[in-house]
């Protein structure tokens, strides 16, 4: 196999891959939503870094109000 | 008995011209279409109409005839996506109005009835808009290997728009992801020496993305003189299209072909 070959074999393989992961998230969402009536999550999604790595008890997170010395000011 | 020029009749007439017409600007409908439409159902309510039609927005203010009061009413333009089928129904709606002389509560009830139209099943769009693009590769002279690999490419590139679309991914990115996969499957004809026309294949193969409707309303619009929403359907268009260039040259150089 020649170089456009293996190329066109990784594009199509990539495709066939994104249409499996959407068919088995598609039916896994659905049979959680009919097993129990908790709200369908994506197998994959995005999100914030702060999402991530932010770990309980971490002094700040950039964006959101730090709840307690709002609190303590009233 | 509410008259045409009381406040609240004159308020609840702009309104749902309001509404009207930015359901009918959301699904496709030109200028031109959408002042005549509301024109000729604001006759039929027996009320003045000024509209004014911006890319975004519609504001519709309408007058009792001694022209002593007005009411103005503005919508955001509906994000309903392109749609004929509704785009027709609202235009009935509008000639029924003005032909049986329907009062506003029986307007509101029918318009009400329009909105819940569900679009065509994107099953059945993805198989037509496939054999489409297949008949466009038969015109251009493509064989029937051509055509196979453009519906297979139009058929994978379709549904990549379709799954992007739902989870709300970018337009432009869409279009250029779909275009991209179409054009690197349908170079699959050139690449393993399928057919005898592998060229018209891998071209024709991004045709169901030009975005048509937006580029004939421009037209359009600009002769009828709405220069704004000439110029933003016009640059839309030019965008998705710019997107969608870029995908075909992507896959193109990627898969080696140096046809240019």
């Amino acid at each position: 196999m020649n170089y456009p070959m293996i190329t066109w074999c990784i594009i199509a393989a990539v495709l066939l891959c994104a249409f499996i992961f959407r068919t088995i998230e598609y039916y896994t969402a659905r049979h959680r939503s009919y097993s129990c009536d908790h709200k369908a999550k994506h197998l994959l999604g995005f999100g914030r870094e702060t999402d991530m790595f932010y770990v309980p008890g971490d002094d700040h997170i950039p964006g959101i109000t730090n709840k307690e010395d709002a609190s303590e000011d009233q | 008995m509410s008259m045409p020029g009381d406040s609240t009749v004159l308020r609840q007439t702009a309104a749902f011209l309001a509404e009207y017409a930015s359901l009918l600007l959301g699904c496709g409908g030109t200028c031109i279409r959408i002042e005549k439409n509301t024109k000729r159902m604001a006759e039929a309510f027996g009320v003045n109409l000024d509209i004014f039609i911006m890319p975004d927005h519609v504001t519709v203010s309408v007058w009792n005839t001694a022209q002593t009061h007005a009411e103005i009413a503005q919508r955001r333009t509906a994000h309903c996506g392109i749609s004929f089928d509704l785009n027709t129904r609202l235009s009935q709606l509008s000639w029924k109005i003005a032909d049986n002389r329907l009062g506003l509560p029986a307007a509101v009830e029918h318009f009400e009835g329009i909105k819940t139209t569900k679009p065509t099943g994107k099953w059945e769009v993805l198989i037509l808009t496939s054999f489409a693009n297949a008949a466009f590769c038969r015109l251009f002279g493509g064989d029937w290997f051509a055509m196979l690999i453009v519906f297979i490419s139009t058929l994978t590139g379709y549904r990549l728009k379709q799954i992007m679309l739902e989870d709300g991914r970018d337009v432009r990115l869409t279009f250029l992801c779909a275009s991209f996969f179409s054009a690197s499957i349908s170079a699959g004809g050139h690449i393993f020496h399928i057919g005898s026309t592998p060229e018209l294949a891998l071209g024709t193969s991004v045709l169901y993305l030009i975005p048509g409707v937006p580029y004939i309303n421009a037209v359009s619009d600009m002769i009828y003189r709405h220069y704004l929403c000439a110029f933003s359907r016009f640059f839309d268009a030019a965008v998705l299209t710019a997107c969608l260039s870029a995908g075909l040259c992507a896959g193109m150089l990627m898969l080696g072909l140096k046809w240019f």
